[in-house]
């Protein structure tokens, strides 16, 4: 049996829980002290989600970085590979606040969405 | 330059840009924010994770995001604004002297200020950390401008001493951009940011975490080739000290309020917070000057600069209104045992208000006691399952409870008593 401890992010009480695991099953699940707790500590082991927050070239030299997020989160072990098809991405300005930079990442049906407004106006290089 | 000013807000980031907007709504006309930087927003645009706003706005943003709400509502308001303008005097009489490259030299008279100038980082001179002069050395948060908004990626190799909530989201930005973190080391037994970050920045990437240790030494000639981390009272024996191989070091080791200004203007600073010494009407000691968000003490969450400041907006519009009453009273509110400090410092006893607070030390059910020092009546009392120093409690005290207290009462002590 194999036992797996999880920091329960609901509320500041950050219970510890722990879930022993028998091959594919849930054994038992202790330390939380309420549902949701319970819910997240099921969640966080089978298939724990982050938002991803990153950014992306410009086109425009005087704002080099694009700020943006995942509109969702994605499984956690995406977030590398992610990361990696943002690298070889550039955009030109102007971009809108919530424009979807990158759509449907890595599959998982989640879009790449831009965090900041970047008006054309204020560009140097036009 | 002769512009009428009712309300100026120095500094135009987060606390600055709430209590714009908030002594604009109460109805000033003539709101004006000085702001040294190319853009408003402040911090906002560097901080590009997300975790903003849950309560303020019941929705997780990241900073870029926050930021626009603030703005787009500052811009419908048409909230006179001067950007790359430095403040360079305040006197106690509120003449101020600020400078730009177009105008040159600013005189503003304005009725009333809100100082909102936030925080700046602590250095390695503030802490002290012996070792050669290389390059490699970055406070967390210009690593952050760097790798965030100039794309510059500081170094390849990194240790980040402190694990404050900037240490910790830099560490996971390191990795996110291809960097390796060595190792976080913290000075004291526990980290000391938020437990989300601890999970989500270092747990997920597994980052070697060393609690209870410093860095040392600095090592290098032209650029950082590694750091010694010791043991705190660990002695200073070779084999207890680690030498771990790097190229950059980041240090995330606090904050403090920026207040020459305030000095200046002959505002009395609390040597805890390093912050203006307020009231419940977030005013300084020289009347007409209010103060709001980190340039007070330093917060956790931006929504919680966000209120503060808005508390100082409002305060400063009903001054040039005509409307803040000056208190009859001002009782003293003392941080106690297990109590770091309390904002504000004094209340008039005459409203409600609501008290920041942040304990000295960890402790598990503990116990939140607001006493009078009459009868030692206890007008507020709180259990918490647990009470950490890295999150700020913040409580109210009512109207009614307000009421309750007796007229001879001179001051209040809060404290925290921590169970088994």
């Amino acid at each position: 049996m194999e036992k797996n401890e999880i920091i329960c992010l609901i509320c500041p009480l950050a219970c510890n829980i722990e879930l022993k695991v028998a091959g594919e099953n849930i054994v038992d699940i202790t330390g939380f002290q309420c549902k949701k707790g319970k819910e997240y500590a099921l969640q966080e082991y089978k298939s724990p989600q982050r938002v991803l927050t990153a950014t992306v070239r410009t086109t425009d030299k005087t704002r080099p970085l694009l700020p943006l997020k995942t509109a969702d989160p994605v499984p956690k072990k995406l977030l590398i590979p992610c990361m990696k098809i943002l690298a070889g991405k550039e955009v030109s300005p102007p971009v809108t606040i919530g424009q979807v930079i990158v759509e449907n990442i890595m599959d998982t049906g989640i879009n790449v969405v831009a965090t900041r407004e970047f008006p054309t106006d204020n560009l140097g290089n036009t | 330059m002769n512009m009428p000013v009712d309300v100026l807000v120095i500094g135009g980031g987060p606390a600055g840009l709430a209590a714009a907007i908030k002594a604009r709504e109460t109805g000033v006309e003539n709101v004006l924010i000085v702001e040294r930087s190319e853009e408003l927003g402040g911090l906002l645009y560097q901080c590009i994770h997300n975790g903003f706003g849950l309560q303020y706005f019941k929705e997780d943003l990241t900073g870029p995001e926050y930021a626009y709400r603030f703005i787009q509502k500052l811009e419908k308001l048409k909230i006179n604004y001067l950007l790359k303008t430095m403040v360079l005097d305040v006197t106690p009489e509120k003449q101020v002297l600020a400078m730009n490259a177009t105008q040159g030299v600013i005189r503003l008279n304005p009725k009333t200020i809100v100082l909102a100038m936030g925080c700046r980082e602590r250095t390695r001179y503030n802490i002290l950390v012996p070792g050669t002069r290389p390059a490699g050395i970055f406070t967390a948060g210009t690593a952050q401008r760097l790798i965030n908004v100039e794309g510059y990626l500081p170094g390849n190799r990194v240790v980040i001493l402190g694990s404050g909530d900037i240490g910790m989201i830099m560490a996971r930005r390191l990795i996110l951009e291809g960097a390796k973190v060595e190792a976080v080391v913290e000075i004291l037994p526990y980290i000391g940011g938020l437990i989300r970050n601890e999970v989500q920045c270092l747990r997920d990437f597994d980052i070697p975490v060393f609690l209870g240790h410093t860095v040392t030494e600095i090592h290098g000639l032209n650029r950082v080739n590694g750091v010694s981390v010791s043991k705190v009272n660990g002695g200073s024996s070779p084999e207890s000290i680690k030498k771990i191989k790097c190229n950059t070091l980041l240090l995330s080791v606090g904050l403090i309020p920026e207040n020459e200004l305030s000095l200046n203007a002959g505002i009395k600073l609390d040597p805890v917070t390093g912050g203006p010494i307020v009231d419940e009407n977030m005013q300084t000691n020289v009347q007409g000057i209010f103060a709001g968000g980190n340039v007070v003490h330093v917060l956790d969450f931006v929504d919680n600069v966000s209120w503060e400041a808005e508390v100082a907006g409002l305060s400063a519009a009903k001054y040039v209104l005509g409307e803040l009453s000056l208190p009859t009273k001002n009782i003293k509110v003392n941080a106690g045992n297990g109590i770091k400090y309390v904002v504000p410092s004094y209340i008039s006893g005459q409203k409600k208000v609501t008290l920041y607070m942040r304990v000295s030390e960890p402790s598990q059910n503990a116990t939140i006691k607001v006493v009078d020092d009459i009868k030692e009546n206890c007008l507020y009392k709180k259990r918490m399952l647990i009470a950490r120093p890295s999150e700020m409690i913040k409580l109210t005290l009512t109207k009614r409870c307000i009421e309750s207290l007796v007229k001879q009462v001179k001051s209040l002590t809060v404290s925290c008593v921590g169970g088994k």
